[in-house]
C-alpha cells in the first residue's frame, strides 16, 4: 500500500514540470472526508469532497494552483493571471478587483474558489451567499506564502506534491537567506522599492516585498511607513538609497515608474543614480505571492549582492 | 450741468475713509505673513536640514550673490527644487482658488459657489483620468499628458455648460447653475466608471483626485504663474463691476454696467486660472468657497479689497496646508484636500461665531 | 427744455403689447404721475424709458439723443432709475451703495477721486440719510432704503429720474416725505422726474402733471384738474368716485363714492351731504 502510495507521488512529482497529461490527476489519496480548513483570512471553510472544479480569482492563486499540478481542475481565472501559458486558454471570470464576475463564476459551478486579501470584505461574502466555497490566502511574508501552499494542497488533495514544493522553494529561500543573514547590518544597501512615481508609492513594513527585501539582504529605508503608501520626494533624497527598484508591466507604457526613477531630474544626487543601480524587476513575480516570488527573492538578491550571488 | 456738483457737502471723515485704511493695512500685514509662511514652509519638511543652512542655501542662489552655502547637494536640491517650488505652487493654487471662488460667489450672487460649482472640477478629473489610462505616457509640449487633459477637460465641461445655460443672449445665473451641476454629474458619472476599471491606476488616479503637489517642479510654477497673474489682474480690474453686480442684474444695467459682457469675461478668466491650477495638483477643495467668505466677513464685500486679500489669504492657507500635509506623517504624505477640510472647517465656524455680522 | 421725449412707442415682453403708441413729455424742474390701474403698464413704461425694454415701435429721446443709439453707460449718465422693491446685498453699507451711482461715469481703471466721493455725499445729504451712510443696508428699513436708492440715483448726476412705485410699502409719514423730497430735488436740480404712483391723491398733490395709463395705451395726460375727473376714472379704473377738494390746497382729492356702500355696511348711512 505505501509503495503506491509512493509511486503514486513520485508519479505527480514527476508529471507536474510538463504538460499534465495523467487523466487521472483527480483520483489521488484523501485523508478524510470532509475537510475542515482554517484559511489564511482565518476564515473556517469545509469541504465535503475533493474539489474537481477550481476557480482561481487572483493570479498569485493561479500560480500556485498550476504548480501543484492542478492545472486541470482550473475551470475558470481571473483577467490578470497570465502564468504559465496553459492559463490563458482558460475561461476568464472578470477582474480580480473591485469585483469578478458573480453570475460567470456561479455558473462555471465550482466547487472551490481560491481568493486573495483584497477580496475579503465583499468578494468573498458575496461568493459565499451564493453557496460557493471560498478558501482565502493572504501572504505578507515567504513564511506564510509557503504556509498557504501547503493549505491549497490539503484542501485540494495534494498535500504530497504542496509538500515537495515547499520544500524545494525553501531550499532555495534558505540558500539566499542563508548568506545574507550571516552579513553583518552594515553591509546591507540601503534599498526602496517604489510602486508608482506620481505620487511616490513604496512597498513600507508589513507588505510582502517588504519580506523580500529583507531576505534578499536588503535593508528597506520605508520601513516607517506600513503598507503600500506615499513617501515624499524629500525623504527618498534625504535617505539616500543605494538601490532602487521598480516594478514594470509587460505593455507599452508601463515601465512609467522606472524611467522616472531612472530621469527625474531632481534624484540625480542619490547614491542608486550615480552608481548606476536603478532597477526594474517585473510586477508580475514581485507582486504575487505565488510560486516565482521566489524567483523575484533571487533576482533582489542578486541586484543587492552581486558578489554573492551571481 | 448738473447742479449737485455745485452743492458743497460737508466733506466728514467718513467712515469708508477708515475702512480702507483697515483694509490697506491687512492687506500689507497679509504680504508679510505670506513672505514668513513661504519661508517657514522651506524651512520644515521629512529631511532635518537646519534653519541657517536652509537660509544660506536660499541666499546662495540669488543672482549677484556669490557665497557658497557649504551644505550637501541633496540638501540644495531639497530646499530649491523641491520644497520651494511645490511651497510656491500651493501659495499659486491657494491665490488661484481663492480669487476664483470670490469672482463665482460674486458673478453667481451665490454664497455657495465654489470654482467648481459649473463643472471644472469634474471635467478636469474627466481629462486627468483619461489621461492615466491612456498607454502613452509621454509627454506634449513639455507638460505631462494627464495635466494636458485635464486642462481640457476642465474647459470642455465649462464650454459646454456654458451654451447649455444661454437663453437668447443672456446667460441667466439659475439656469447656470443648474446647467454646472447637470454636466457636472455627467462627467462625474463617466470618470467614475473609468476610474472602476483603471485597476492598477487607481492609486495613481485616486491621488489626483485628491489634490497633491508631490511631485511639483520649478516647471510647473513656470506655467501655472502666468495664468494666476494675468487671470488675477483681469478679474481685479472688474472688481469695481462685480460690486455692482451684487444688485440684481437690471439695476447692475441701469447703472451702466454691460452686465452679460462682465460675466462671461469673469467666468473665462476665473475658469482658465482654475482650471490651470487643477490640472497640475488635482482637486483641492475648501480654499475657494472658505477663503472669500473668511474675507469678506473680515474686511467686507467690496471686491476692489475682497479679491486681493482673498488670493493672500488663499496663498497663506494652502501653503500652511500642504506643509502640514507633509510633515505631519512623514515621510509618507496625507492628501492635501483632507488637511484643508480639517483645518478649514472648524476655522470658518469659529470666524462665523465672532462676527455676528451679516454674511452676504 | 425738454428733458424726456417719448413718441409713439409700443412695448411688449412677448407678442402681446402692453402698451402702444404711448407719447408724453416732461421737462426739466417737473414731477410727472404715471397714474393707473394694477398692470396698466406702468413699471412697463418705466422699463421702456430706460431701455431695459426694448420699444417695438416708437422713439424715446433724452435731451436730445435716442435712447436706443447711445451707449449703456451714456445713458445711465442721463437717465437714473429708482426701482420699485430691488435687492439690495446686505453686507454694503449705505455710502457703498450710493457711491455705485457714479460707476457710469468712472471707466474700469478709474478709482473715485474727491470730487465722486462729494458728489455721492452731496446727494447723502440732500436726502437727509448722513445718519444712514456707515449702516449696513441689512439694517435698514424699507423707507430708509428708498431714500439711498435716491441719494444713488442723485449720485449719477442724471437729467431724468425715473421712479417706480416710490411710496410702496411706506407708511404716510414716510411716504410724504419722500414725495416731498422727490418735488424739491426736482425743481431745485432741475431733473425731469417721471414717477409711476398708484395713490392718486399723492399724485395729485405733488405732481405737476398727469399721464393716466388704461387698457394698453394713454387714456388722459395734463394738468392734475384735466386728468382726475370722475369721468376718466370711471373709465380707466371702472370705479365711482367723488371728487373732493383739499382744504389746504385746493387740488382734487379722489375718494370712494358712497352710493350703495351703506348696505354693503349694513347699517343706515346719515343723509348724504351735498358736496
Amino acid at each position: 500500500m505505501a509503495l503506491i502510495v509512493v509511486a503514486a507521488a513520485l508519479g505527480l512529482c514527476s508529471g507536474c514540470g510538463d504538460d499534465q497529461s495523467t487523466p487521472t490527476g483527480a483520483t489521488t489519496q484523501q485523508a478524510e472526508l470532509p475537510v475542515t480548513l482554517t484559511d489564511q483570512l482565518g476564515r473556517r471553510v469545509e469541504l465535503p469532497g475533493v474539489p474537481q472544479r477550481i476557480i482561481s480569482i487572483t493570479p498569485a492563486n493561479t500560480e500556485i494552483l498550476f504548480a501543484l499540478g492542478l492545472g486541470e481542475r482550473v475551470v475558470g481565472v481571473d483577467d490578470t493571471s497570465n502564468y504559465p501559458a496553459e492559463v490563458l486558454d482558460k475561461p476568464r471570470v472578470g477582474a480580480y478587483y473591485p469585483m469578478p464576475d458573480l453570475e460567470k463564476i456561479v455558473s462555471l459551478e465550482p466547487d472551490l474558489v481560491l481568493a486573495g486579501t483584497e477580496q475579503e470584505k465583499e468578494v468573498i461574502p458575496a461568493l459565499e451567499e451564493r453557496g460557493l466555497k471560498v478558501l482565502g490566502l493572504d501572504a505578507v511574508s515567504v513564511e506564510e506564502l509557503l504556509e498557504g501552499i501547503t493549505l491549497v494542497g490539503s484542501a485540494t488533495g495534494a498535500e504530497a506534491r504542496a509538500q515537495a514544493l515547499v520544500s524545494d522553494l525553501s531550499a532555495r529561500v534558505e540558500a539566499v537567506s542563508g548568506k545574507t543573514v550571516a552579513l553583518p547590518e552594515t553591509e546591507y544597501p540601503r534599498v526602496l522599492f517604489v510602486v508608482w512615481h506620481d505620487p511616490i508609492y513604496v512597498a513600507g513594513s508589513g507588505t510582502f516585498i517588504a519580506d523580500l527585501v529583507a531576505k534578499a539582504g536588503g535593508r528597506n529605508i520605508a520601513t516607517d511607513i506600513s503598507g503600500f503608501d506615499t513617501m515624499t520626494l524629500e525623504a527618498v533624497l534625504d535617505r539616500d538609497p543605494q538601490i532602487v527598484v521598480a516594478n514594470v508591466g509587460h505593455a507599452p507604457g508601463e515601465d512609467a515608474t522606472f524611467q522616472w526613477a531612472r530621469d527625474e531630474g531632481r534624484l540625480s544626487t542619490i547614491s542608486a543614480r550615480k552608481d548606476g543601480r536603478v532597477l526594474a524587476i517585473d510586477a508580475d513575480i514581485v507582486n504575487r505571492p505565488g510560486p516565482r516570488a521566489i524567483d523575484a527573492l533571487e533576482e533582489l538578491a542578486h541586484m543587492f549582492h552581486p558578489d554573492l550571488f551571481p | 450741468m448738473s447742479t449737485i456738483a455745485a452743492t458743497r457737502g460737508v466733506q466728514a471723515e467718513s467712515p469708508p475713509i477708515q475702512r480702507w485704511r483697515t483694509r490697506a493695512i491687512a492687506g500689507i500685514g497679509l504680504c508679510v505673513v505670506l513672505l514668513a509662511v513661504i519661508i517657514a514652509a522651506a524651512s520644515v519638511g521629512s529631511a532635518d536640514i537646519p534653519l541657517v543652512t536652509t537660509w544660506r542655501i536660499v541666499v546662495s542662489k540669488l543672482p549677484f550673490v556669490d557665497l557658497a552655502s557649504g551644505a550637501s547637494a541633496s540638501a540644495e536640491t531639497i530646499v530649491i527644487d523641491i520644497r520651494l517650488p511645490r511651497v510656491l505652487l500651493a501659495g499659486l493654487v491657494g491665490a488661484a482658488l481663492a480669487i476664483a471662488g470670490a469672482s463665482y460667489q460674486g458673478l453667481l450672487r451665490n454664497p455657495l459657489a465654489d470654482p467648481y460649482l459649473i463643472g471644472v472640477s469634474q471635467g478636469a478629473m474627466f481629462g486627468a483620468v483619461v489621461g492615466f489610462l491612456l498607454p502613452f505616457q509621454g509627454e506634449l509640449l513639455g507638460i505631462g499628458v494627464v495635466p494636458v487633459l485635464a486642462f481640457g477637460g476642465a474647459l470642455l465641461a465649462v464650454a459646454i455648460v456654458y451654451y447649455l445655460a444661454r437663453v437668447g443672449k443672456t446667460v441667466p445665473v439659475a439656469t447656470l447653475i443648474l446647467a454646472g451641476v447637470a454636466v457636472g454629474s455627467m462627467f462625474s458619472g463617466v470618470s467614475s466608471y473609468l476610474i472602476l476599471k483603471s485597476g492598477e491606476h487607481m492609486p495613481g488616479v485616486m491621488s489626483w483626485v485628491m489634490g497633491q503637489f508631490s511631485l511639483t517642479s520649478w516647471d510647473e510654477v513656470v506655467i501655472v504663474l502666468p495664468y494666476v497673474l494675468i487671470g488675477a489682474l483681469v478679474i481685479w480690474l472688474h472688481a469695481r463691476a462685480l460690486n455692482v453686480l451684487q444688485l440684481d442684474e437690471e439695476q447692475a444695467e441701469q447703472l451702466g454696467v454691460n452686465v452679460e459682457r462682465v460675466k462671461l469675461v469673469l467666468l473665462i478668466v476665473a475658469t482658465l486660472m482654475v482650471a490651470a491650477a487643477v490640472s497640475f495638483c488635482g482637486i483641492i477643495g475648501f480654499v475657494g468657497i472658505v477663503v472669500p467668505h473668511a474675507a469678506r466677513l473680515l474686511w467686507g464685500p467690496d471686491h476692489r479689497s475682497l479679491l486681493p486679500l482673498s488670493m493672500l489669504l488663499g496663498a497663506i492657507f494652502l501653503i500652511i496646508s500642504d506643509t502640514l500635509a507633509r510633515t505631519l506623517l512623514a515621510p509618507t504624505e496625507i492628501p492635501v484636500s483632507a488637511v484643508t477640510a480639517f483645518f478649514g472647517a472648524p476655522f470658518f465656524l469659529y470666524l462665523l461665531k465672532r462676527r455676528t455680522v451679516l454674511l452676504w | 427744455m425738454v428733458a424726456l421725449q417719448v413718441a409713439g412707442i409700443t412695448l411688449a415682453y412677448n407678442r402681446q403689447p402692453v402698451l402702444a403708441g404711448v407719447s408724453f413729455d416732461a421737462f426739466a424742474g417737473e414731477l410727472i404721475g404715471l397714474v393707473g390701474p394694477n398692470g396698466s403698464g406702468k413699471s412697463t413704461l418705466i422699463r421702456g424709458v430706460c431701455r431695459r425694454l426694448t420699444p417695438k415701435a416708437g422713439s424715446v429721446r433724452v435731451c436730445g439723443l435716442e435712447v436706443a443709439a447711445i451707449k449703456r453707460d451714456e445713458l445711465a449718465r442721463l437717465v437714473a432709475v429708482v426701482p420699485q422693491t430691488p435687492y439690495l446685498p446686505e453686507s454694503f453699507t449705505a455710502w457703498e451703495i450710493v457711491l455705485m451711482g457714479r460707476t457710469p461715469h468712472l471707466g474700469m481703471l478709474r478709482y473715485e477721486s474727491a470730487r465722486d466721493n462729494s458728489i455721492a455725499w452731496s446727494a447723502i445729504e440732500l436726502t437727509g440719510t448722513r445718519h444712514l451712510a456707515a449702516r449696513r443696508v441689512g439694517e435698514l428699513s424699507g423707507g430708509e432704503r428708498q431714500l439711498v436708492l435716491i441719494a444713488r440715483a442723485l449720485t449719477q448726476e442724471p437729467r431724468v429720474l425715473l421712479l417706480d412705485e416710490p411710496t410702496a410699502h411706506l407708511d404716510i409719514k414716510h411716504q410724504t416725505r419722500m414725495l416731498d423730497l422727490v418735488r424739491r430735488l426736482c425743481r431745485e436740480q432741475g431733473l425731469a422726474c417721471v414717477a409711476a404712483l398708484h395713490d392718486l391723491n399723492l399724485a395729485a398733490q405733488y405732481c405737476d402733471r398727469l399721464v393716466m395709463l388704461g387698457g394698453g395705451k394713454v387714456r388722459a395726460h395734463g394738468g392734475v384738474e384735466e386728468v382726475l375727473t370722475g369721468e376718466n376714472i370711471r373709465d380707466v379704473y371702472g370705479a365711482e368716485v367723488c371728487i373732493g377738494r383739499h382744504p389746504t390746497t385746493g387740488l382734487p382729492v379722489v375718494l370712494p363714492s358712497i352710493d350703495g356702500l351703506g348696505e354693503h355696511l349694513g347699517r343706515a348711512l346719515p343723509a348724504a351731504r351735498s358736496p
